[in-house]
């Protein structure tokens, strides 16, 4: 029977990098088309030369860190306040949850039209601010959930021994939820770097994102660039990843997420 | 409660109540126009969200099927494979969706399914497949062994201790895997648009039409409203059930 | 805390020194070294987006504070946009080069004294295909609705364009703007079936051998056929075809409005604008280009037709407000199903 799963688990798991495998290998293709005519680094040179591609990797690594930073710290603060009782507190969660209970395309366009009748030119700044939104949520319910197996006896504790609550805050509770703050953060890096729809509804003129441009590609002739890119983004993301497990020594499964 | 937990609240709360409640009221406002009115009077609309209701659950379905054997093998195994395993089921997640989609479309079309609705669901469960598997894995894992063991000491068949015991302790991992696929699945667009054309027409490529193909966002503030209420009230439903005391 | 430094650190240093120029435009509308040689000139930076459908271009301008200096809009979507008041009046004293544009060209009907549009290139909208899987050529828009080619067939993403093809076929009159009778009548002919996709620029479709026929642009059509050596055809069907311009406008509310005109006039310059046509293969309303355009592009019916094809094309008309709403239901509503 195990044999039989894990003959499965590889099947699945050979399934799910199909695409990846075809990403990879035909971004050294020598030729723009399905059949293989050579070996070439001509897309990797391409795409670094490539202007609008650079940009576009670059909107997107400052969406995702701004949006992320953001989000981690209103996140962070919606989570501990929703620690104690309080009147409204169902109202105040589902509020708070509402971006990860509906699609993101809603949120797109709920964001547009606010935008649209405030009057505000769409740019990579309204596209953060509607990343923070969603991603909040996010972080938010990946430290909560962090809070709820917690121990609320050594903050308190510390209190009683003397310590001010934002003392106590700092030297007890923030370490305990630490792992699942960064949890949260990494979370909202990775949602907003790979986002597409809220992206391409809140964004503006020059701030296309990687996964923006590649929509519009696809329409019209993606060349293997775009494959480059993506394999070069796969290689940096495996190795940050497999350097931050070294260096946290913390099992993937029970990052608090 | 105190000053401090206040500000705490207030901080996050107001920026949701800008960018979340404000927006709302914008879209409902919105939706008060004779071309919202005429649309959502129109059958079509109904029958389309029918329909993305219809793909969605179907592929999350198919996604639980394809991946519980998948997290129960993982689960099973000791805890360097097991991290290997979930590390390698989630780094597909690092690859950008789209291209991983076009990437897809070059290993479908040979086989000749491209623009068709098996395309689409096999696209959507492909995609989906890691936010299936994690939390089934969380919730396989917490099962504890003792009562596997239990049951089959009991002389209960391998099969009867997993629909029996198994299968009803994962419950809240099969209900947060189901969950946390089928919403997204409700409004995804660029995907179908790609896998499918025409074929699959979904809500979500819908609202992209009204807003970005022509110029009707009275029709799509009213179509991004009743998804958004629909989708809502599912996902409330799934968090009363499960009776929690912070946020998830 | 050290990440938002960073984050502030990085953004404060990604401004860019020389100005840019934000332009929506449709892909592959200009020759390789246009954009590079005018940001050399004018020491500025051209940010290019594209758009999916010209009806993309309305929707991304609606309500202003688009943050495009530049947009090219096609003919019939010049006129709503200045009722709307979306579009900037063109000072005409900074585009000497307008006298380039043969008279034909200019005040035409969707903007008689030229204030807001100033006319880029022109073709015509007919049907593409595969050469080896069409036989015989197709010839009338009819093919599209071929019971043999049902699952290889794709149409414009342009709810304009696609009603315009039906109601050619139903035998409506174009010239006149469509009544809700003959949009009606064009839903249903629609209806009978499905193409594969609509697609506005249905080159990689075509180059993939996804589709096999497809109502296409002429630009794309023979920009499809160029890389494909000549696998592809192109034929304005006998009930006629759109007959299609675009302009060079500015928004309203556009952040760099003197670089704009500047653009737009560097366009304008014959060489610049016969390089332009002699790469995307575009008819050229531009006179003093005429010279250096290359003899087999002059001489290529496709690009520039015959009187008698032209004779056969029409404007896409003006719809009444009445009938605009029903033609966008009616589009809407062939997308849902």
């Amino acid at each position: 029977m195990r044999r039989a799963l894990g003959a499965y688990t590889g099947l699945i798991l050979a399934a799910l990098y199909a695409p990846i495998a075809v990403m990879v290998v035909y971004s050294f293709n020598a030729s723009n088309s399905f059949r293989w005519t050579g070996f070439t680094l001509e897309w990797y040179r391409r795409a670094w030369e490539n202007r609008d591609l650079r940009s576009a990797l670059a909107n997107t690594v400052v969406l995702a860190l701004v949006s992320m930073t953001l989000a981690t710290v209103l996140g962070t603060m919606a989570a501990l306040a929703a620690r104690p009782v309080f009147r409204g507190k169902k109202l105040y969660a589902a509020l708070v949850s509402l971006p990860v209970m509906v699609p993101d395309i809603v949120l797109a366009v709920a964001l547009l039209a606010l935008f649209r009748a405030l009057g505000v030119s769409l740019s990579l700044w309204t596209a953060a601010l509607a990343h923070t939104t969603f991603n909040l949520s996010y972080v938010a319910v990946t430290v909560s959930a962090r809070l709820q197996g917690m121990d609320r006896t050594a903050e308190l504790a510390a209190q009683d021994l003397g310590a001010t609550p934002w003392g106590a805050f700092w030297r007890v509770t923030f370490p305990a939820i630490l792992p699942g703050v960064l949890s949260g953060a990494l979370l909202a890096f990775t949602l907003s770097f790979d986002d597409f729809a809220v992206t391409y509804f809140t964004s503006g003129p020059g701030g296309a994102t990687l996964p923006v441009m590649v929509y519009s590609m696809v329409r019209f002739g993606v060349t293997p660039e775009i494959n480059a890119v993506s394999t070069v983004l796969l290689a940096a993301s495996l190795g940050l990843i497999v350097a931050s497990l070294r260096l946290s020594r913390v099992p993937v499964a029970g990052g608090g997420r | 409660m105190n000053k401090r937990s206040l500000s705490l609240l207030l901080v996050p709360a107001g920026w949701l109540a800008l960018f979340l409640l404000v927006p709302t009221v914008v879209l409902a406002v919105r939706s008060l126009g004779p071309e919202a009115a005429r649309t959502l009077a129109e059958a079509t609309t109904w029958m389309l969200l029918g329909r993305s209701f219809l793909i969605a659950a179907v592929a999350t379905v198919l996604c639980l099927g394809v991946s519980y054997p998948a997290a129960l093998f993982i689960a099973g195994c000791s805890a360097r494979w097991r991290n290997l395993l979930l590390f390698l089921v989630v780094l597909p997640f690092w690859t950008n969706l789209l291209v991983r989609t076009f990437a897809l479309m070059f290993v479908l079309r040979p086989l000749g399914i491209l623009y068709t609705e098996g395309a689409v669901i096999l696209g959507l469960v492909h995609s989906f497949l890691p936010f299936m598997i994690l939390p089934l894995y969380v919730s396989i894992e917490k099962v504890p062994r003792r009562l596997l063991e239990a049951s089959q000491d009991l002389g209960a068949s391998p099969w009867r201790t997993f629909w029996k015991v198994t299968v009803p302790l994962t419950m809240p991992g099969i209900a947060a895997g189901c969950m946390l696929v089928f919403i997204p699945l409700l409004g995804i667009f660029a995907l179908p648009e790609f896998l499918g054309g025409t074929r699959v027409p979904m809500v979500g490529n819908q609202i992209n039409h009204y807003f970005m193909r022509s110029e009707n966002p009275g029709a799509g503030s009213a179509l991004t409203l009743v998804l958004m209420l629909l989708t809502a009230a599912f996902a409330g439903l799934y968090y009363r059930l499960r009776r929690t005391e912070g946020l998830v | 805390m050290n990440r938002a430094i960073l984050a502030l650190a990085v953004l404060g240093g990604c401004g860019p020194s020389a100005p840019e120029l934000h332009v929506l435009t449709w892909p592959n509308y200009f020759a390789k070294d246009t954009i590079q040689a005018f940001e050399k000139g004018a020491g500025c930076r051209v940010v290019l987006d594209y758009m999916e459908s010209s009806e993309s271009l309305r929707a991304k301008l609606a309500g202003g504070g688009s943050g495009y200096d530049v947009v090219f809009p096609s003919d019939e979507a010049v006129p709503a946009l200045v009722a709307q008041g979306l579009l900037e009046k063109l000072d005409r004293a900074k585009l000497p080069g307008f006298g380039n544009i043969l008279p034909p060209f200019r005040g035409l009907p969707f903007d008689p004294e030229n204030a807001y549009s100033i006319p880029y290139m022109w073709g015509t909208t007919g049907i593409a295909y595969l050469k080896d899987k069409v036989n015989p050529p197709p010839d009338s828009w009819e093919a599209l609705w071929d019971p043999k080619l049902v699952n290889q067939m794709t149409m414009l993403d342009d709810g304009r364009e696609v009603f315009a093809a039906a109601l050619r076929v139903t035998g409506a009159d174009l010239r006149a703007p469509s009544s809700l009778e003959a949009i009606r009548k064009a839903e249903e002919k629609l209806l009978e079936r499905k193409p594969k996709a609509y697609d506005s620029s249905p080159k990689a479709m075509l180059m993939e051998g996804d589709c096999w026929i497809a109502q296409c642009y002429n630009v794309d059509a023979l920009q499809t056929a160029a890389e494909l050596g000549g696998k592809v055809g192109y034929v304005v069907p006998r009930e006629g075809g759109t007959l299609w311009i675009d302009s060079l406008c500015i928004p309203r509310g556009a952040p760099r409005p003197d670089l704009a005109h500047r653009f737009i006039d560097y366009l304008l310059r014959p060489e610049v604008s016969a390089a332009i046509t002699n790469e995307i293969l575009s008819a050229n309303p531009n006179g003093a280009a005429r010279k250096l355009i290359r003899k087999e592009v002059l001489e290529n019916p496709l690009v520039f037709p015959p009187e008698e094809v032209l004779r056969r094309c029409a404007a896409l008309p003006v719809l009444s407000p009445e009938s605009k709403k029903a033609l966008d239901a009616a589009w809407a509503r062939l997308k849902a199903r």
